[in-house]
This record gives C-alpha cells, structure tokens and sequence, in this order.
C-alpha cells in the first residue's frame, strides 16, 4: 500500500495518435512485456535484499539490478535501488564483451574497475549473459557495495589515499561462475584480501541468485512471446523514453543553464582547495548538451568521479526532473550528449583515487545536474525545481567487539533534510536524492551489532535552510563507544550546504564532532583517517539540512509560527531570518502569539539589509540567487 | 427458523451481514448503506433487516473499517508520544525511504503525532535489557502536565530497547496514569516486545491514536447490542485472520486496523478445501482493487506486519494479502508516450463505469468486459442496474481505440489484457516470489470481478485449476462467518544458537504459552478447546528479515535447537536458492512467537448433492469476443439452476446476480455437491 502525495505525474492526454501497432507488436503485448521486465528486476532486488548479508544492502539497499540488451544498452533496472550503480551498467557490460572473446552459458563475469565500468572500488558488480538457444540474447547484471574490499582502512574508505593503490582491491572483469561453478581461485583470491570474506560470500551468493532469476523470467517470456519480439519490446523501450523525452525537452527555450556546486576539499593537494563541479546544459530544440568541461582539475585525493560515474549522476539528476520516464534506459541515455575534459574532477583518469566519490563527485554532479533542469524549469513547470539535499557521509568504525572477542567493522550513513521545492517545504529525515530505496539505521540493531551504545538520533533545529519554504530538517545522532577502535569519516557538504534556490538559504552542514562538549572535544571534518576511540568516547555525527527556496522574509508568519512550536527553528531564527517576532504566551499549553506590527518592522528591516552570499550553510547561492520563478 | 450465526463486516459505503442458519443452512445476506460517524445503527439496521430475533443469535462476528479509516482520515483521538531523550523524532523519520527512485516531488504524509506532542525523559536501558540511567519522573511528570494542558487523548510510552525490558515504560505508565485519569495509555515493549524501534513505536502509537475511537465504538455498539436483546460475545475480526472479544480488541486496538481482506481468504480457503483443494491462490476483484493472498496446507500465508501507509507500519502478525489497483472500475488510459495503461485510477461508485451512465466518461475493465459481450446489459446484478452498451463503447472508442486506430473490440480486448497481466504479475508477487509454485494451487475466484478474468490469469501462470464459489458476491462475508479465536504473542530470544540457552527458550514458550491460556480463560474458553502452535523467527546473522520455522510442542533439547537450524537451512534453500554452511556464519534465534486459537461457533455450508445436466440451466446463446479468436459463439447459462454434476464447455458464460463467469474455449467446468464451479484448465495449458 503506498500513500502520500505525488505531484505533477498525473497522466496527461496524449498528444498524437494513430498509432495501430508499437514496434511491430500490438501496443498491449507492449506493455504486458514493459510491465514483465520491471517486475523481473524488481523480483531481483528484492531477492538481493532478502539474501544479502549486512547492513550496508539490507538496510542502505546500497545495490542495483539491470538488464541489458546483449550489445550493452539498458532496458531497466529494479524499482527499489540505489542510482549510482545503474547508470554504470552499460559501460560494466563493455568490459565483458572487449575483455572476452567467447562468453558462454552458464559464465558470470565479477568486477569493480571504476574507471572503465563502476563507481568505486567497494562496488562491485555481478554480469551474466543471457543465451537463447545457443545465442547471446541479453545480460543482467547486480551490483551491491561491499562493506569491505581490502586496503589499508577498515570498509577501505580512505581519505587520505592518493592513488587508487590505497582504496582496495581493483578486479577487471573476471569470471566467477564458469558453466555455473564457482570458479575457486578466484574466490580464493578474494577472501584473501577482504576483511570478514565470509560476508562478502554471502553478497556474492546473493548476486548469482538474483540474475539468474532475472534470467529465468526473461526467458520465459522469450519464450511465450518469441525472443523477436522481446528483443523489439527492449528497442520501443528505449524509443519510447527517448520519444518522450525529447518531446518535453523541445518545450524548453533554448539556451544555456548553468549550475556550479563545490566540493569541500581536495584533501590530497596543499591548502585543502574546494573542487568546481561545473555544469552547463545546453538546449537547442530536442537537443541536450551537458558539457562539464568548465570543471575542475581531478583532484589528488578520492573526492573526484570517474567516467561512468559522472555519466551515472547526469542521468539521475535528469530523471529526477523526469520521473514519469523512470527506469532509465537507454532512450535517455543517448538523447544525453554528455561532453568532459579527460583529467578533470568529473573524468579522473587511473591512477586517481576515487573511493569518495559517492558524497563527493557524485553528489555534487547529481545536484548540478538538477539545478541546472531547475533553471531550465523555472518559467514552465515550477514542480520540477528543487533546492538541495541532504549528502551521504560514510562513518566507519573498526574494532574488536569487548562483548565477544570478534573484529568488527561498522559502516552508518545518516538521514537528513531533503530541498525545499517551489510551493512546498521540504520534508525532513530523508535519505540522499540518489538513495531514495536506502532506509535509515535502527539504533536498537546498530547497538546489537556493535559495541555502542546511542544517546541520541533526532532532528537539529534550525540545521534547515531557510526560505519562503524551508528545506527538511538535518538530524543528529550521538553515541558512545563502548570498546577502543578507530574511526574515519569520508563525506562532505561540510563547508558547502546543499544549495538554496532562487534566494533560499543553503542547508546546515554535514559535521563529525569526537566528544562535543567536552575538554577532549574534536572537530574530525568530513576527511578523517584513523581517528583513534577509547571505551567512552562519544561521536556526534550531524547531517545536512535541505535548502530552501525564495526569500525567507516572505514566508507565511504563521508557518513560522508553526515551526517555533515544533522547535524545528528557534525564536532566535524566527526573527533573524524570517522577521516574525512571537510571543511566547504558555509553551505547555502551546500558546503563542505572533506579534504582527514587530513583524512588519522586523521585515522591512531586514529587507534593507544585505543577504550573505556565497556557497556555505546558510548562505545565499550565487547560481541559484538566479533563478527567477514564473 | 434454528440457531444463527451471524457476521456484519462496516465499509466505508455499506455495512454487509451475512447470516447462516445452523439447521436449515440457509445463507441470508443485508447489504445497507454505511451509517457515520458512529456507524452503529447500520448495524443494527441489518440486524433488523436480517429478520432474526436476537435469542436465535448464537455467535456475532464483526469487522469494521473504523480503526483504518481514523488513521488514513487523521481523524483518531488527539495523542502524545513518549519516548527516550534523544529519540523524539523516530515516529516522523520512518525509514526515511521514498516510495520511488527519482520522486524528490513526493511527501510523506504527516505524522500521528506531530513534533510538538512528542515529549522526552531521560533512561537508558542497554540492548540486553539492563537499566543503566535510571527513569526520570520528572520528566514523565511533565509530559503528563503538557499532555493536560493540550487536551491529549491518549499517550504512546515507547523507549530505547523496551523490548528487552519494559521496566521504564511502565513505570512511567503508573506516572501518566496518576495525572492523566481516563487517558488511554499504551506501552511498546508490552504490546509488541519485538526489535527495532521505529516500528514498535508506530505500533504503539497506532494504538493509542485510535484506541479512543474504538473504546467509544465498542460502548456504543454494545449497548446497542443490549437493547436489541443479545446477550452474547461481540467478537471482533482482526488483521491475524482470527476473532477476539470486544474487551481484548480494547487492549489492542490497532489489531483490528484491515479486518477486510481476512474474510474473503478464509472463505476463500474454506471454499478450496471443500472442493479438494488444500493449496489455494484467492482472487477478489472487486470495485477498484484486487486482492491476492495465498492459502498452503490449508493455512494463510501471513506476515509478522503489514502498513496502513507508507510510512505506518503495525507489526501485528497478518494475513499477507497483496493488494493491487485493478477492479472493475479501473480506469484504461494512453500515456504520455503512447502506451496503454489500466488503474490504478478507478471511477469508483460515482461516477463508476461510462456504462452506468451517471455522467462517467472513462473507460473502465466493466465497459470493456461489456464491449466484449461477457457481461450482459440484462441480467447485471440481477437486473438491478441498468447499464448501457453504447455509452461503453464510446468511452473506448474515443479515449483508446481512436487513438491506436483499433476496432472497438480490440481495444476492449486491450484494456482486459492488460488489466489481466497486472494480475498476474500481482499474483506471482504472492506464490513465485514467496517460494511456492503456482501450478500446485488452484485459484479460488470471487467479488464481483474474480471469475470474469480468474480463467485467463490461471492460463498464463499454469495454475490448472479455477474454483468459483455458488456465491461469489459472499465469499469474503462467508468467510468472516468462519473465522476463530485467535491470538498472537511474541518474546525475543536473539541470541546466536551456538551460545543459546535452551532452559531460556523453554521458559519463554512456557511463559506465553501461561500468558495465552490465561487470556483465552478470561475470554471464556475453556482450557481443553485452546490450541497452540509454536514458531520462531530464525535467521542468519547478518540478514535483515527472517524465516519463521514451526517448532514442535513441549520441553525442548539441544537436539530440537539442532532442528531448527536444519530446518532453517532447507527452508533458506527453498525460498532463496543457497544456503552458507553454519560453521561460517551464525545462525540466530530471533523471536519466539505462539499462536492461540480456539474454535468459535461456526457453520458449514450444505451439500447439494442432486444432480442435473447442464442444458437444464442454458439460457441461450451470444456472441462473445475472446482474443485472438474473435467472435464466438458463447453457450450462456444460469447459475441459480446449476446442478451438482453438470458440465460445462467453453467458450459459455455463466450468468448470477453477484457475478459473471468467463470459461474461453477449450476449457471444461463441472459443477461440485457444494454447487462450486471447477474449471479444468489442462487442455489450454
């Protein structure tokens, strides 16, 4: 059952007909076989989710499943995953098809090599083709973020690597199940360089199951429909998103819309220097452009995004002003001519570390990526503009549980506040734009689990930023250590706030804080590496809040009102940035009055004040100040 | 006239009761407009309308939309919600999910309980169930002062690890109890001692929202009861597909949330198992959606929780029903990229269908099914409704069958297909996906829609077998007739089984097994009719869901722990393919759970045993336009003069006032001594 409010999908009236049949085939078969294949994928997942072992995949769902077509184009993906890992798919499926001359029934192919077909390292992803009587007919692929693939740090995030020759394992396509044996060397090389290798069998395990069952499902309805028209069913796929798409694109003046974000810090060069992810999109006609090339110089430190991966996020900001085309496929991806600059932060080239691309590059490319649509959007469809969210931060803490003698390495993510949009706020406590399937950590589990103990988890007042509509609420979780172990942090978004628009401030920071409050208190930033705990520690770990949108100043007073009441922003903030004075009356018994002729004053003043500008919490947008509502 | 049992299930439109006489066996049915607010003289309307006295009534069942509809219409009792210091905002967090991949436009809909009624007190108990900061009454004291102030109606307690330990949590309940007089007060680790915070806290606070609405219903309603003259049990119908007292539905309110679907699939497996089939697939299509659930051995599928919306889960065990957005008001429609789509917009009941002419201009799966000559104009609903062909061929023609240059009948053929593949696909979610193979279960079609597209659903999955009850339109009311005493309990174990401690496990069972038997004597069972049936949830380690194996009765050994594991392991096979070997991950002991039952009065339905041919039944002829085929000839009959034995070929129609059945060509059906239609599928598959 699935409630809640979805605006701006309802179907419109098509716009042309006459159309008697699609791609050879009656419209309906179409569909039933449209409808088939994401059912497929979706079974998939949900199977991988089932078996899976770790929190990082049954709980962050950090995985995805695909089906290709057998020259390597996407057909869809399942409806529950993370999109990071699917936009890479295509390029996964070249590497098997160069690297192998013969690929035979019964093969599956394993590999992570970010550069020509991933993310990062801990991505590692599961290819098996598909035969249909003697012939390669398709290829499902599962991905999942293993919690550990080697290296010098516990869940191999590694700040302060400068070569990918720190970030774990890199595996080039290798195959794994030849006729459907595990193939043992192999295996065996495997479980010798991760950490807790019985785990990463059990994800392994996982994968196999799940693209067989896609397998089996496609194949059964190859062979209830023929393989012929399956394979025109995969084409009018494509066609059709490409239609669409295309469709609405023409809608849009032509032009170029420009969007810049930051991240942080290039923690590999001197100085920390922030890194550019710069995005022009140029529309002319049905045509998209998406140049890069004004971008940044890679960095040095693993904050930057390979190929496929920067092709992953421009099509997940894309979708996301397109959600009605969902699931991607390859109609969108090739209506998307993406241009870059070979050695820059958005097309690092090997040996260039890369492991913290997820909350660095990506994010930053996913968010560019959509402002610049929201910029594009502004004057025709309001509902398809919006500010920033909430960023991943990767906390790891490895250690030897005292309560049972065992190595253990926890890996936690944190919820936060998703962007305001250009009629509504934002909610609070959502996953990262990208990871919408991704649930958040129980604490009950989490202290199971590892030798912690959880003294908080709750959202931060005034962490949102702030607008005519506010962005959600960033979140803060405490606990304390009950062992010794040693942490590291790879996020960001802690000097950058997730971007405000059209005068909406920026959102709160991502923070990490070792014993906030006390005398030994330590501010670790988003970059820390082998930060030692000792039994009593505390860490506090804090995430974004959502951007706003338009002026705060013209926010509803009783909103604000609103707001006070909940202690989702303090009285403080009410009349600093909103210009609403309240009186606080009986907070007991909820009563509190808006003091409408300070409010009047309060907000002319501050309308003659300057705004601050720029690109950290709180601040103003420069790119996003421009955009101009209809 | 003998004794009667009665069942009287509240919807948001109507109230349906249905009666059995325990000697005649005669089945009575009272359908009557809904009657809110209170809901009460409806009921007691169709008591009226059933034509009984009150002393011939020997067992009354009742299911009701109440507690559902306070929660989606956010009309429950104003509430307030407890929680650890540093934990307010687990309710509003959820999972922090989004129900689709790239929807940053979606909301989540507002919460029970809003941030400001979600106070805090300071207490720590850790994951084993030590206390180690002791509750703050202060705190709780506080709370309770601004609950006052603010007119609260009720208070969730829900602490960090209650689970393990209640200790705080009812202690502050004493507190709130002293300064909040006639408050409902619900604590978590009581009601449901199971891990994970936020979906025990939306349990509990599900509870208190609309245990004031159910409290002031089940006054009402018995008083009502009183005066009418029945003296007995109001048994209340709840989401584990059993009944309780009105007392015990008290305590649990949120148990008696999505009452509904558990009716139609225990009619729906009763129905199986007397025409043969223990494995049953149950198929209800009504108005605009169809539900699925799956019948093994005689038993319902359930599932240790359910959501009343996407981000309200209620972690009471429940019949695992899948419900999907297509019935027969679903609404066709051509997407923006051309294609063809069915629901899961429905016209509902106004304007329903184009065919009712009431103003409706979309085409629905009725008009479709109209256009394709398998409904006929005359005879719906017994000829009580009026509904018009040509309007339903308009809405097609113009919405569908213009725009892919398509006859009108193709088109029909389209929406139906479609409609159907939505089905299946809903279908393989509730037998392939939960590890059972849907050719060894037969599909039990009911609602008003079940047997107009049951036989072309069973075809595509190589279900052989499609039984049609005599009256479909009551299965689900005649299943709530059946439904038994029944209560779910769990304790957590969790521990790995290398470390377990069996003496532990023994006493966990021993004491819900004391809890249930105490519980069930309160209610008026006697000792001798309870039965009880031991599970546990058992998983790997590492995994986030678990298998729930049966575990035999009485004192268990090492050797039954050992069991278990094995069991998991084939079970883990079964459903996912592979196991890993024991000696390289632990296998955990989750929860233990039992299950109490006890037979309430139920009745049977009679044999029928005379026999006569199916020509004696025919009403005629008429063209009927099947796929792929186009216009056949279609032999028509009537069910009402259907008699035990007769057969019947495809393609024909069988005509009722509660539904119409489709058999295509080639397809055989013979009539049961329960008057149930079998649909022979074998020569098609």
């Amino acid at each position: 059952m699935r409630a809640g409010r979805q605006r701006g999908s309802r179907p419109t009236r098509p716009a042309a007909g006459g159309r008697r049949e699609i791609a050879g085939m009656d419209p309906i078969t179409f569909e039933v076989l449209r409808n088939g294949f994401r059912a497929a994928c979706t079974e998939g997942s949900t199977l991988l989710e089932r078996v899976a072992y770790g929190p990082v995949i049954t709980e962050g769902h950090d995985y995805a499943v695909g089906l290709l077509t057998a020259d390597g184009r996407l057909v869809g993906h399942g409806t529950r995953d993370i999109t990071p890992h699917m936009g890479t798919f295509e390029a996964s499926v070249r590497c098997v098809l160069e690297d192998f001359e013969t690929i035979r029934p019964g093969d599956a192919f394993l590999m992570n090599d970010p550069y020509r077909g991933g993310t990062h390292t801990l991505d590692v992803r599961l290819i098996r083709p598909i035969f249909r009587q003697g012939e390669l007919f398709a290829f499902t692929v599962a991905c999942t973020h293993w919690s550990d693939v080697g290296g010098p740090m516990p869940g191999t995030f590694n700040p302060q690597a400068t070569e990918v020759f720190a970030e774990g394992l890199v595996l080039p396509p290798l195959k794994v199940y030849d006729q459907d044996r595990p193939v043992g060397p192999v295996l065996n090389l495997l479980k010798l360089n991760v950490r807790v290798p019985y785990e990463r069998m059990g994800d392994l395990a996982g994968m196999y199951q799940a693209v067989r069952l896609m397998e089996r499902r496609l194949l059964e309805y190859a062979g209830k429909y023929g393989a012929r028209t399956v394979l025109r069913a995969f084409e009018e796929i494509m066609d059709y998103s490409e239609r669409v798409f295309r469709r609405e694109v023409r809608e849009i003046p032509d032009g170029t819309y420009e969007f810049v974000d930051y991240a942080d810090a290039d923690e590999g060069a001197p100085g920390h220097p922030r890194i550019k992810f710069h995005c022009k999109l140029i529309i002319a006609g049905d045509r998209v452009t998406v140049d890069w090339t004004e971008s940044d110089d890679a960095p040095r430190g693993p904050a930057g995004l390979t190929l496929p991966g920067l092709l992953s996020a421009t099509y997940d900001g894309t979708l996301n002003c397109f959600p009605h085309l969902a699931p991607l496929n390859h109609g969108i991806i090739r209506a998307l001519d993406v241009r870059t600059r070979p050695g820059s932060c958005v097309h690092v080239l090997h040996p260039t570390p890369m492991a913290g691309y997820c909350a660095g590059g990506y994010e930053k490319a996913d968010h560019a990526v959509l402002c610049a649509w929201g910029m594009a959007f502004a004057r025709l469809d309001p509902n398809r503009v919006y500010a920033g969210t909430v960023n991943l931060e990767n906390c790891c803490v490895g250690g030897v549980d005292p309560r049972t003698g065992r190595r253990f390495v926890s890996y936690t993510w944190l919820e936060g506040g998703q962007g305001a949009r250009a009629d509504r706020d934002g909610p609070s406590f959502m996953m990262p734009m990208y990871a919408a399937g991704a649930t958040n950590l129980s604490v009950e589990v989490l202290e199971r689990w590892y030798p912690f103990q959880f003294l908080a988890c709750e959202g931060v007042p005034d962490s949102a930023g702030d607008g005519r509509f506010r962005g959600g609420l960033g979140t803060r979780k405490v606990w304390r250590m009950l062992g010794e172990g040693v942490n590291s942090i790879h996020g960001d978004r802690e000097l950058i706030g997730p971007p405000g628009l059209a005068g909406g401030r920026n959102g709160g920071p991502n923070r990490l804080v070792l014993n906030a409050g006390r005398p030994d208190e330590q501010r670790l930033g988003m970059f820390a590496t082998g930060v030692p705990l000792r039994p009593g520690d505390e860490i506090h770990f804090f995430s974004n809040g959502g951007g706003g949108y338009g002026n705060p100043l013209e926010r509803d007073p009783a909103r604000v009102l609103d707001d006070v009441i909940d202690e989702v922003i303090s009285l403080e903030k009410a009349r600093d940035v909103y210009g609403v004075a309240i009186r606080v009356i009986d907070p007991e018994a909820l009563r509190y009055e808006i003091d409408t002729g300070e409010t009047a004053r309060l907000r002319r003043e501050l309308a003659s004040r300057p705004v601050p500008v720029g690109y950290g919490p709180g601040e103003v947008h420069p790119y996003g100040a421009k955009l101009v509502a209809r | 006239m003998g004794r009667v049992i009665a069942a009287v299930d509240i919807g948001g439109t109507f109230s349906d009761l249905v009666a059995l006489d325990l000697e005649t066996g005669r089945l009575t049915n009272v359908k009557v407009p809904s009657t809110p607010p209170t809901f009460i003289e409806g009921v007691m309307d169709a008591l009226r309308q059933a034509g009984f006295p009150p002393e011939r009534l020997v067992a009354f069942k009742h299911g009701s939309t109440i507690a559902t509809n306070a929660i989606i219409q956010r009309r429950g009792a104003p509430t307030g919600l407890l929680t650890t210091r540093g934990f307010r905002d687990v309710l509003e967090a959820g999972r922090s999910d989004r129900p689709d991949l790239f929807a940053l436009g979606w909301d989540p809909n507002p919460p029970l309980v809003l941030r400001r009624n979600r106070l805090v007190a300071t207490e720590k108990v850790d994951y084993e169930g030590q206390p180690i900061v002791p509750l703050a009454e202060e705190d709780v004291r506080a709370a309770a002062r601004a609950f006052a102030k603010r007119g609260i109606e009720a208070v969730a307690v829900c602490f960090i690890n209650s689970f393990m330990n209640p200790v705080h949590e009812q202690a502050a309940r004493k507190i709130l109890a002293q300064e909040l007089p006639g408050v409902f007060i619900t604590c978590s680790g009581e009601i449901l001692p199971e891990m994970r915070e936020f979906e025990r806290m939306s349990t509990a606070t599900v509870n208190a929202y609309v245990g004031p609405i159910l409290d002031r219903y089940l006054d009402g309603l018995t008083a009502a009861m009183r005066d009418w003259g029945y003296r007995g049990d109001i048994l209340i119908i709840h989401s584990g597909g059993g009944v309780t007292t009105a007392d015990a539905a008290r305590t649990i309110p949120a148990r008696t949330c999505q009452s509904g679907p558990a009716g139609g699939v225990i009619g729906g497996a009763l129905i199986g198992r007397l025409a043969g089939f223990p494995n049953v697939i149950t198929f209800d299509i009504g108005g605009t959606s169809t539900d699925l659930a799956l019948v093994h051995q005689g038993q319902p599928l359930t599932q240790a929780g359910w959501k009343v919306e996407f981000r309200i889960p209620i972690r009471f065990p429940t019949i695992d029903v899948i419900s999907i957005g297509a019935g027969g008001g679903s609404i066709a429609w051509i997407d923006r990229g051309g294609t063809l789509k069915n629901g899961p917009h429905s016209a509902g009941a106004r304007p329903g269908p184009a065919c009712y002419g009431q103003g409706g201009t979309e085409p629905t799966n009725t008009d479709a099914n109209l256009v394709l000559g398998r409904l006929n104009p005359a005879t719906f609903l017994g000829g009580r409704m009026r509904i018009d062909l040509e309007l339903a061929r308009d809405a097609i023609r113009t919405k569908i069958a213009d725009f892919y240059g398509m006859s009108v009948e193709e088109a029909a053929e389209g929406i139906v297909r479609v409609a159907n593949a939505n089905m299946v696909n809903g279908t393989r979610l509730i037998s392939v996906e939960r590890g059972y193979d849907p050719r060894e279960f037969a599909l039990v079609a009911f609602g008003g829609g079940g047997p107009l597209h049951a036989v072309d659903v069973a075809r595509q999955l190589n279900i052989p077998r499609v039984v049609v009850p005599r009256y479909p339109g009551l299965a689900s009311a005649f299943g709530q007739l059946q439904v038994e005493m029944r209560h779910d309990y769990l304790r957590p174990i969790l521990s790995r089984e290398r470390e377990v401690d069996v003496d532990r496990v023994n006493r966990i069972y021993e004491e819900l097994e004391q809890q249930a038997r105490a519980a069930m004597l309160a209610q008026g069972v006697r000792a001798r009719s309870v039965r009880l049936a031991r599970t546990m949830d058992v998983k790997y380690f590492p995994q986030a869901t678990a298998l729930s194996i049966p575990i035999r009765a009485g004192r268990l050994g090492r050797r039954d722990i050992a069991r278990i594991v094995r069991t998991f392991l084939e079970r883990h096979q079964q459903e996912f393919g592979y196991t890993i070997p024991p000696e390289f991950v632990d296998v955990e002991l989750v929860n233990a759970r039992l299950t109490a039952t006890a037979p309430t009065v139920t009745g049977r339905l009679p044999r029928q045993p005379e026999r006569g041919p199916a020509r004696a039944a025919r009403t005629g002829v008429r063209p009927v336009y099947f796929g792929g085929r186009g216009w056949l000839r279609a032999t028509v009959y009537d069910r009402a003069r259907l008699r035990n034995g007769a057969r019947l070929d495809g393609p024909a129609i069988v005509e009722q006032a509660d539904s119409t059945t489709v058999l295509p060509p080639g397809v055989t059906a013979v009539v049961d001594p329960y008057l149930n239609l079998i649909v022979d599928l074998e020569a098609i598959l």
